[in-house]
């Protein structure tokens, strides 16, 4: 199902021997780091706590874990120290922060920094950014797609730290430190995810997950096998330094069909759901994204709320620059993507 | 009472005052020039000692912006202004900024290259300059740790003018513009406050002012000027103006550079003179590096910042130097001028972004000076801790909040915001108070935003594109 | 009015009794003419200060200058008694209460240090 490795289309460099990999524990970092053990020599980690770094070393002999906090200028010394000309993967963030917004800033935008600033001095070949739709805001109809020269309207507080972020990159590239390349994952979706995507499925087995207005609002997605790839064609394409790219599944989805869609998944895996009954109208969607945005002010974060808030909008992006420059093609689209979810989900025995 | 009519009323001396006063006097304009503060000779009282902050400050050099954490500031009260007190840096303002600025706040007839030509002119009538030979030690341990570490860092010029023999003048505004003034025709009127402007409908037909003498009197001044231009600072402007009747726009929007300090500590002496003119840019805008004043006084200060016992350092204080970490800010504060009480109440609200900011500056500040060969350091954080080595930098994440952080400020602006945008700024773009007729604001308070460099080059340029309007009869 | 050399300073309302308490305490120096001018620099300062910001310290040291001076009917205000009370003040987190020792603190050390300021290597200029 994965199609990582086909040819690519767009002229390339090569991989480098050594990647390191931050935010390696993560929904993505696992799905990254098993994939680059493939084709790499080494592959160092930096994990936030000492109990997740068994989990990585265990996959290869050719993985080496660090330990330590992204924002630590000793912990990026130590993940750099005699790394050699290496790739660098950042996916450490923070997305939903456990008791302030604070953490936004402190990690994303100061962890970013960090890693940018030791990635200079070990003269890294390529620094692939894991970024997000968040500095782009909302899309203002359900046509709409961001596209790279959409202007930053960052929603929240995650969304102005991630643009921040981005800015600190592409400066590191402007100015000639290192080559660098943003890829801008949207809500992704995939095998080694985190406890509340069991709830995600769990919702809707109870046919419980809203449908928050007409449900006509389109997101885009990214199965992690196709981000990942993403992430690699970004570390190879001769095109893409200084660039940015969304990366996502090859078109964007409409919320009613991503409830209906993940129905008839779990219905493919034996987990027969109940059909969406609960209707949200938008207003209570705008009422949340009101009190989102009044406790973000205050430093304050409500996970539910603020994704009831985002529920409501259009949040979709056109992938044509990817395709054209990375050589990008994703394989994998929604049913068959929340099926190997699925599966993994019962595989490491959550109920559902 | 004294009655006193003038052409043009220019209130305050600093570098908005004295820039507009001498433009406006050397074309010819009857010029009266009120300052608060008093005329203090050059070499009178010794840079950043305690004289200094008796008399050439206001209010000691102590005030509060009120917020969590409350920011204390400074500004200077004297013929001349902050200019006499300040370290003298001069950067002009980045054109990115500029460009932004135009847009953002609809400041017509404004560019880089307009803003360019006023600074050119400017800094041909003042001395803009390096230091001649090599910087002291307190400046080049910036440079030298910022390049161990592949950082970008420059050395500002200074507005320093330098004799045969090496020796520096800071050209403040009472060695450079304002003697223009005077030798154009401006009279002067030093310890003279300003209590309230005259209205006429849209229009200030004088001010009301108290003079005071040194043999002890107070005197009432009752001036009528034609035109008024108010350069008192970001703080003194607003409440002037709101004391006046004027409020739309006033003293809302206000920015300054919140300011983290390390005190560190070195294993040889450094000078404690100068503050030093390197700057580390390698995250600018938004965050900069640099040094302070460092007397036994501010060491001392610095020191205890920390909240730990600091008496073998003081013990040492000729081997530590005062450094900071300033950011730009997300977050705004307000001016407000209460009838009956000579000090605005300044409020400034701070935003987690800023937080994390600050923190970050102080932690790269670390890198460097520990880069540099720093042995201690004392962030001005209660509880520190005092940190001696990269891998004990990371603490200081967690331990910069609201109510550990020691934060301060000497550049505050934008309290009466320039642009065409009247739900932004309280003055059009070229000072004129939005709702009068003859009144202008001329100083720091136009500023769209603090700047991320020293402001005194950018407040001067635009005072000089202010007046050369005014002039033209638009 | 006080001339200090030829500039004049316009004066206002007196240093409280405790805040005397206090800087007496917290200058270490012995010698009189530094202790005097330190006080004199504080109370400068205290007189010079934003007036809403001298009523809320005024305040304050009517506080705890209430509270000192039962400590002193008790025998129990020395020099080690006020700097115990400006330390118990500075472990809690009230947000204005609790800058006051800092204040006071940072005037002191910095009129004391300035005046004690010896040595020959710190006032060289570029």
């Amino acid at each position: 199902m994965s199609s990582i490795d086909p040819t690519p289309s767009v002229p390339t460099t090569s991989p480098a021997a050594t990647a390191v990999v931050t935010g390696a524990a993560g929904w993505l970092g696992q799905n990254l780091v098993r994939t680059l053990l493939r084709s790499r020599d080494r592959v160092r980690c930096l994990v936030a706590s000492p109990d997740e770094a068994p989990m990585l070393a265990v996959l290869s002999p050719k993985v080496e874990t660090v330990v330590g906090d992204v924002r630590d200028p000793g912990t990026a010394d130590r993940l750099f120290e005699g790394v050699g000309e290496a790739a660098v993967f950042h996916a450490a963030a923070v997305i939903h922060p456990a008791a302030s917004t604070r953490e936004f800033y402190d990690v994303n935008v100061g962890g970013t920094q960090m890693i940018v600033d030791r990635a200079r001095r070990a003269s890294a070949t390529r620094f692939v950014h894991v970024s997000s739709n968040s500095p782009f805001g909302t899309n203002p109809t359900p046509d709409d797609l961001f596209t790279e020269d959409s202007p930053y309207e960052p929603y929240m507080g995650y969304g102005k730290s991630k643009q921040e972020a981005e800015q600190i990159v592409h400066k590191a590239h402007e100015r000639g430190d290192i080559p660098t390349v943003i890829v801008r994952a949207p809500w992704f979706y995939g095998p080694y995810q985190p406890p509340r995507q069991s709830r995600f499925f769990s919702a809707i087995r109870k046919g419980m997950f809203p449908i928050v207005g007409d449900g006509t609002q389109k997101r885009s997605m990214a199965y992690t096998d196709n981000l990942v790839q993403g992430l690699l064609r970004a570390e190879v394409s001769e095109k893409a330094p200084g660039n940015a790219y969304w990366v996502a599944d090859a078109r964007p989805y409409a919320l009613s069909e991503i409830i209906e869609t993940v129905r008839l998944a779990l219905a493919d895996e034996g987990l027969p759901a109940k059909p969406a009954r609960v209707r949200l109208p938008l207003a209570a969607s705008r009422f949340a994204e009101r009190a989102d945005a009044a406790l973000q002010a205050r430093g304050k974060y409500q996970q539910a709320l603020h994704v009831f808030g985002e529920l409501g909008h259009t949040i979709a992006c056109d992938i044509s620059r990817a395709r054209d420059e990375l050589g990008y093609e994703p394989a994998v689209e929604l049913r068959e993507g929340m099926r190997a979810s699925i599966r993994w989900c019962l595989d490491h025995g959550e109920t559902l | 009472m004294t009655r006193l009519d003038t052409d043009i009323l220019v209130i305050g001396s600093g570098a908005g005052g004295a820039v507009s006063a001498a433009h406006l006097a050397a074309a010819g304009r009857r010029v009266t020039i009120v300052e608060e503060g008093p005329w203090v000779g050059p070499d009178e009282v010794e840079p950043f000692g305690l004289d200094e902050m008796a008399i050439k400050y206001r209010n000691h050099g102590l005030a509060p912006a009120l917020g969590s954490p409350t920011i204390a500031y400074a500004e200077g009260r004297c013929v001349g202004g902050s200019t006499e007190v300040n370290s003298g840096l001069y950067h002009r303002l980045p054109d990115h900024l500029a460009d932004e600025w135009r847009t953002t706040y609809a400041i017509d007839e404004w560019s880089p290259e307009v803003l360019a030509r006023y600074s050119a002119r400017i800094e041909s009538e003042l001395s803009v300059t390096t230091v001649p030979g090599a910087p002291p030690a307190s400046s080049a341990v910036l440079s030298r740790g910022a390049s161990k570490l592949g950082w970008r860092n420059v050395e500002f010029a200074r507005v320093f003018a330098y004799d045969k023999e090496g020796r520096g003048t800071k050209q403040t505004m009472s060695r450079t513009f304002l003697p223009r003034a005077l030798a154009s025709g401006a009279e002067l009127l030093p310890d003279t406050r300003v209590l309230k402007l005259v209205r006429d409908g849209t229009r200030v037909i004088g001010a009301q002012a108290r003079r005071s003498h040194p043999g002890g009197g107070v005197e009432r001044l009752d001036i009528s000027a034609e035109h008024v231009f108010v350069c008192g600072g970001a703080t003194q402007t607003p409440a002037l103006l709101h004391r006046s009747g004027w409020r739309r726009g006033i003293g809302t929007g206000l920015k300054l550079h919140p300011t983290i300090k390390i005190a560190a500590r070195f294993g040889h002496p450094l000078d404690h003179g100068d503050v030093p003119m390197h700057r580390i840019t390698e995250f600018s805008p938004n965050l900069t590096i640099g040094g302070s004043a460092n007397r036994k006084g501010q060491v001392a200060m610095a020191l205890a910042d920390t909240g730990v016992p600091f008496e073998e350092a003081l013990a040492d204080w000729e081997n530590v130097s005062v450094y900071y970490a300033a950011i730009r800010s997300e977050g705004s504060g307000r001016v407000i001028g209460l009838p009956r009480l000579k000090a605005p109440v300044v409020t400034y609200s701070l935003t987690e972004g800023d937080m994390s900011r600050l923190a970050r500056g102080l932690i790269h500040l670390g890198e460097a000076l520990l880069a540099a060969g720093a042995i201690e350091l004392y962030p001005s954080v209660v509880g520190g801790p005092v940190v001696r080595d990269t891998s004990e930098l990371g603490v200081w994440w967690d331990r910069v909040n609201r109510s550990t952080a020691g934060l301060m400020t000497v550049h505050l602006t934008s309290s009466v915001r320039m642009g065409e945008d009247r739900s932004r700024a309280g003055a059009d773009s070229f000072g004129r108070v939005h709702g009068a007729t003859n009144l202008r604001v001329n100083d720091a308070s136009l500023l769209p935003d603090a700047p991320g460099v020293n402001p005194q080059a950018t407040i001067m340029a635009i005072a000089a594109r202010n007046v050369d309007h005014f002039l033209s009869g638009a | 009015m006080d001339r200090m050399g030829t500039v004049t300073v316009v004066r206002c309302p007196a240093m409280l009794w405790f805040e005397r308490e206090v800087v007496g305490a917290l200058v270490t120096s012995e010698d009189r003419t530094v202790r005097s001018s330190v006080e004199a620099f504080v109370d400068g300062s205290l007189r010079d200060m934003p007036e809403l910001l001298r009523a809320g310290v005024a305040g304050e040291s009517v506080l705890l200058g209430a509270y000192a001076a039962v400590l002193r009917a008790r025998g129990r205000l020395d020099r080690d008694g006020v700097i115990g009370l400006l330390d118990t003040l500075d472990g809690l987190s009230l947000p204005l209460l609790g800058q006051y020792p800092r204040l006071m603190r940072s005037l002191v050390l910095m009129a004391e240090n300035e005046l004690t300021t010896g040595s020959a290597a710190d006032t060289r200029r570029a």
